[in-house]
């Protein structure tokens, strides 16, 4: 009768009501569409473990940077190709932190006066023995010298020999370039067979932001596109998160319009057609709309923003909205009077939204974001859809308004009356079914990886693979990294870091290491103990030493000995530690590989190579090492996902007593109750088994989608026993057929939706049609076949029956 | 006396530092190492106060210029470009090489832990350079000739450690 006081208000102050609509309409209109998008499948994660570690690691660089790769041409060839894709790119540069493709020419001479200036710091302490190597055989140094200054026409090369006779630098740098992996033409940066060019950019957003991510790859992915036109010999490969996700945002967002947009369009046309007449078409949309733009707006308020992939597996919710609507507009066409529909359905409405709502509200206490958001959002966009089609819609529908196409409706009529629940054959099928559901729902499978949830083109795959052939030996590359809040702390770490990741290397537990930070970057304190060590080596003795030893080698090859006075002042001179990473030696986009500062901390990364199925034994053995980390999200995921499972596993308790809880309320029967509950406790059951025997898997994302087979479950149980109710207390089986009607189309839109999702390309929103499909058919099988059998077995208890008819009736 | 010498000296350089001055110049790196002489010349610009150029017409194209605190070098193709600010060592080269074309010798004699000696030799006047001590780097002895008249350097003579030798003079200096 609440319903029906506020429908008499409203019908007496209609400006209040239209004021009222539209003004909400318009602030949630506006406040919802400024809700910030974003896409990282991490927050899948609890978040309890959100440590400052956690906000350091989210914001890396390095994890988002962009891979692109040319292929095709010669290398001298694509050194330039890549400088005019590049110079177009950079053009708008909006988004990009730093790019890295080619060394600039002054890079090397910067790098060699650093280094000269601070000699000591680069010769670790075990080279010494090598050095007394170098000067016993001074003679073939000199030998290879004297080459070298003879073909020397500018100057610098004797220079350099005139500095280092001995060739000592050999020791210092053994080989750094490829240690990094790159080799070097034209000053651009080839895999080591240079066959390809590679380029790197780094953002300068996180990459599941979701709106900078996609206007950059739109901006890439424009460039590229002209530069193919032009060069169309050479092909252009990219991976890498912001790709990833730019590719996910893309797939989804069209996924999302094409899949849902055109089922909605065919329901809406059958819906039209069924009761001839174009205004059920936005009868329906209205309150779904209302709902979904009250969601986003209190997601704004609350939030400020929420996952795309929570908007997209929220929308499936909007299938339940429509269900409500269905309800209240079938039941006002076979009434044809608003009051008595707002009476017969106002209670059922709520009652089903209520538990649906319950079944979405357990999401609310897992730790996972995204999955928060999603109950959240489909907790708003219902409570906005109920509202409206309760408060508003009535005003909109017609009073005497009873069309409808009756041979649709004979049809519909004739499968809704069919005594499904008196035919054996169906009966035990279906028995027979659940059954095997159960015997087999120990077996479905659950798919932990995450990276299996989003979308990947095959051009990406092609990148990733191309990349990982030329670059990672065979094997995978992955990056370790210490983290500390000072950096000399963290180069103290990480030579903890690094010797563990040589001694692996040694054991072959890593393909290829090469300790590119340890051979460059030194702390203050290592800077001075080097340079202590070179006093002590190059004492007077040893210089006077390693002078004779040049200059007689030096006659020997018929060269001046006077000429290598700047190597003793070398050896003699005074060094002071010096900052190469404030040096701004090297450049950013070659710097932010091996050290990066973020959020006030330093983090240095260690690149290596190693077989996929090592990665997890090699991270946990980092892992164990002090403020060490491995540099890879979905490294982490793997347990937690596991605990995301088991807690989900209690979520689903929980929605399910709580929603019993609501029935047993509602109903005040217990009998009645647990008949009303069995389509949801059964249904889950159900899916879990036959997604095993059709070698479905479950993910983070279809899993969460079970929760919307319960609260479908659970309303089509509510309508249908409120019927069966009705039936029994002499009432007629009027309100079980009208019930009945708005189920079957319920279920009717439902399905087409959810088939519709099973011609998407993005494999969650394929895998959420599977699941849905599967749960849906268990949900509407059950509640048109078990739930009138029992019920019907359960009135043969003259007790109960007795209860139904006169509910009031105290015994 | 010496007073107002200096004062000239100090005035004479300040009239040359403020002016713009062209001239054609002839490069001789001799390489003591390999005994082996190699020429060069070309167009010399200087821009007070602070760019100098060095267009090479032989070899054609090369090049070295000082912009403020960028250097620009093309040897044989290969081209770099230096900020100073960040290369401590090229920073000291710019500083050296620019104090001894605009007149500031001493300065450039304290950059370079140098002991100085100044003689005249007819209508020039010659500032010589000389390390104190061998450094792994640098130069041994700079050699700088003056014009008296307007202190604009005609001839220029960088020995470092190694012996190598590199002379520039310079020829119809044009003064804008």
């Amino acid at each position: 009768m609440f319903f029906v006081k506020i429908y008499r208000y409203f019908q007496k102050h209609k400006i209040l009501l239209y004021t009222l609509m539209l003004l909400s309409s318009a602030v949630f209109i506006f406040f919802g569409l400024k809700v910030k998008l974003d896409v990282d499948l991490v927050r899948l994660l609890p978040a309890s473990k959100h440590t400052e570690t956690d906000l350091v690691f989210s914001n890396l660089k390095i994890k988002d940077k962009i891979f692109m790769e040319m292929t095709g041409a010669e290398p001298e060839v694509m050194a330039g190709y890549v400088d005019e894709l590049m110079d177009s790119i950079l053009v708008d540069d909006t988004g990009i932190a730093n790019t890295l493709y080619r060394l600039e020419p002054d890079m090397a001479l910067n790098a060699l006066y650093f280094a000269m200036e601070h000699v000591p710091s680069f010769v670790d302490t075990s080279l010494y023995a090598q050095f007394d190597s170098a000067i016993a055989h001074a003679d073939e140094a000199m030998a290879h010298n004297y080459d070298l200054i003879m073909n020397d026409e500018t100057g610098t090369i004797t220079e350099m020999v005139t500095t280092d006779p001995l060739n000592l630098r050999e020791y210092l740098l053994p080989d750094l370039s490829s240690g990094l992996g790159f080799t070097f033409i034209n000053g651009h940066l080839f895999c080591a067979d240079s066959t390809v060019a590679l380029i790197y950019i780094s953002p300068d957003f996180q990459s599941f932001d979701a709106e900078m991510g996609s206007k950059l790859m739109n901006h890439i992915n424009q460039c590229v596109k002209k530069f193919n036109k032009v060069h169309p010999e050479v092909e252009v490969l990219m991976h890498g998160a912001v790709v990833r996700a730019g590719d996910n945002n893309r797939v989804m967002s069209r996924d999302i319009y094409l899949t849902i947009g055109i089922s909605l369009l065919i329901v809406l046309i059958v819906l039209c057609v069924s009761f001839k007449s174009f205004n059920i078409a936005w009868q329906h949309a209205l309150p779904v709309a209302y709902g979904t733009f009250f969601a986003l707006a209190c997601m704004y308020w609350i939030k400020g923003g929420m996952s795309l992939m929570a908007l997209g597996v929220g929308s499936v919710v909007l299938g339940v909205a429509i269900s409500y609507c269905l309800h209240v507009i079938i039941h006002q066409r076979f009434v044809g009077n608003v009051e008595q529909m707002l009476k017969e359905e106002a209670l059922p409405v709520c009652l089903g939204c209520l538990t649906t709502i319950g079944a979405f509200i357990g999401l609310l206490f897992t730790q996972s974001d995204l999955l928060k958001e999603f109950g959240m959002f489909s907790t708003f966009a219902l409570v906005g859809n109920t509202f409206f089609a309760l408060i508003f819609l009535p005003h909109l529908l017609k009073e005497d308004d009873q069309r409808r196409n009756e041979k649709v409706f004979k049809v519909i009529e004739k499968i809704n009356n069919y005594a499904f629940d008196r035919n054996p054959y169906i009966i035990i099928g279906l028995c027979v079914i659940i059954i095997i559901g159960f015997a087999f729902s120990g077996k479905v499978q659950f798919d932990n990886d995450l990276k299996h949830i989003g979308y990947e083109s095959d051009a990406l795959h092609k990148s990733e693979n191309l990349y990982s052939e030329k670059n990672d030996h065979g094997g995978q590359q992955q990056y370790f990294a210490v983290m500390a809040p000072t950096l000399d702390e963290a180069l103290d770490a990480n030579k903890v870091l690094s010797s563990a990741l040589d001694s692996m290397r040694k054991a072959g537990d890593l393909i290829s290491y090469t300790p590119a930070v340890s051979m460059l970057f030194q702390s203050e304190a290592e800077q001075q103990r080097r340079i202590d060590a070179w006093q002590h080596y190059w004492t007077p003795a040893k210089v006077s030493q390693a002078m004779a030893a040049v200059k007689d080698a030096a006659v020997r090859n018929e060269l001046s000995p006077d000429i290598f006075l700047p190597f003793q002042a070398m050896v003699e001179a005074d060094y002071a530690p010096g900052d190469l990473y404030a040096a701004e030696v090297i450049p950013d986009g070659l710097l932010c590989n091996l050290i990066e500062e973020s959020s006030g901390k330093f983090l240095i990364f260690n690149i290596t190579q190693l077989e996929k199925e090592k990665k997890r034994e090699v991270g946990d053995r980092v892992v164990a090492i002090p403020n060490a980390m491995v540099v890879d999200p979905f490294y982490y995921t793997a347990d937690m996902l596991d605990m995301l499972r088991t807690d989900y596993n209690t979520t689903l308790l929980i929605s399910a007593i709580f929603v019993f809880v609501v029935l047993l309320f509602s109903f005040r029967n217990l009998v009645i109750s647990l008949i009303a509950f069995l389509p949801m406790s059964l249904s889950w059951y159900m899916v879990q088994g036959w997604m095993a025997i059709f070698g479905l898997p479950f993910n983070m994302v279809n899993i969460v989608v079970s929760t919307f087979i319960f609260g479908i479950g659970v309303d089509y149980s509510i309508f249908v026993m409120q019927g069966l109710l009705a039936a029994q207390r002499g009432e007629g089986d009027r309100l079980l057929e009208y019930h009945k009607v708005a189920v079957f189309f319920s279920a009717f839109v439902l399905i087409v939706v959810m088939v519709s999702m099973l011609c998407a390309t993005h494999p969650t929103i394929t895998s959420i049609g599977n699941s849905t499909i599967i749960g849906m058919l268990s949900t509407i099988m059950i509640t048109y076949t078990l739930q009138p059998l029992l019920f019907r077995w359960a009135m043969k208890w003259p007790y109960l029956c007795n209860r139904i008819k006169h509910p009031n009736h105290k015994s | 006396m010496k007073k107002i010498l200096i004062l000239v000296i100090a005035m004479m350089a300040f009239a040359a530092s403020a002016q713009k001055v062209e001239s054609h110049f002839t490069e001789t790196k001799f390489i003591k190492a390999s005994g082996k002489t190699f020429e060069a010349e070309g167009n010399l610009k200087l821009t007070p106060p602070d760019k100098f150029e060095l267009n090479y017409t032989k070899p054609a194209g090369d090049y070295f210029i000082i912009n403020g605190k960028t250097m620009s070098i093309n040897v044989r193709g290969k081209k770099s470009v230096v900020d100073t600010e960040k290369n401590a060592a090229m920073k000291a080269q710019r500083n050296t090489l620019m104090n001894c074309i605009t007149g500031n010798w001493k300065q450039a004699a304290t950059d370079n832990n140098a002991e100085t000696s100044v003689t005249e030799k007819g209508a020039n006047k010659v500032v010589t350079l000389t390390a104190k001590k061998t450094a792994p780097r640098g130069y041994s002895k700079i050699v700088i000739t003056y014009r008296k008249s307007d202190n604009i350097p005609v001839e220029l003579v960088f020995e470092e450690f190694n012996g190598t030798v590199t002379t520039y003079k310079m020829t119809n200096i044009v003064k804008k």
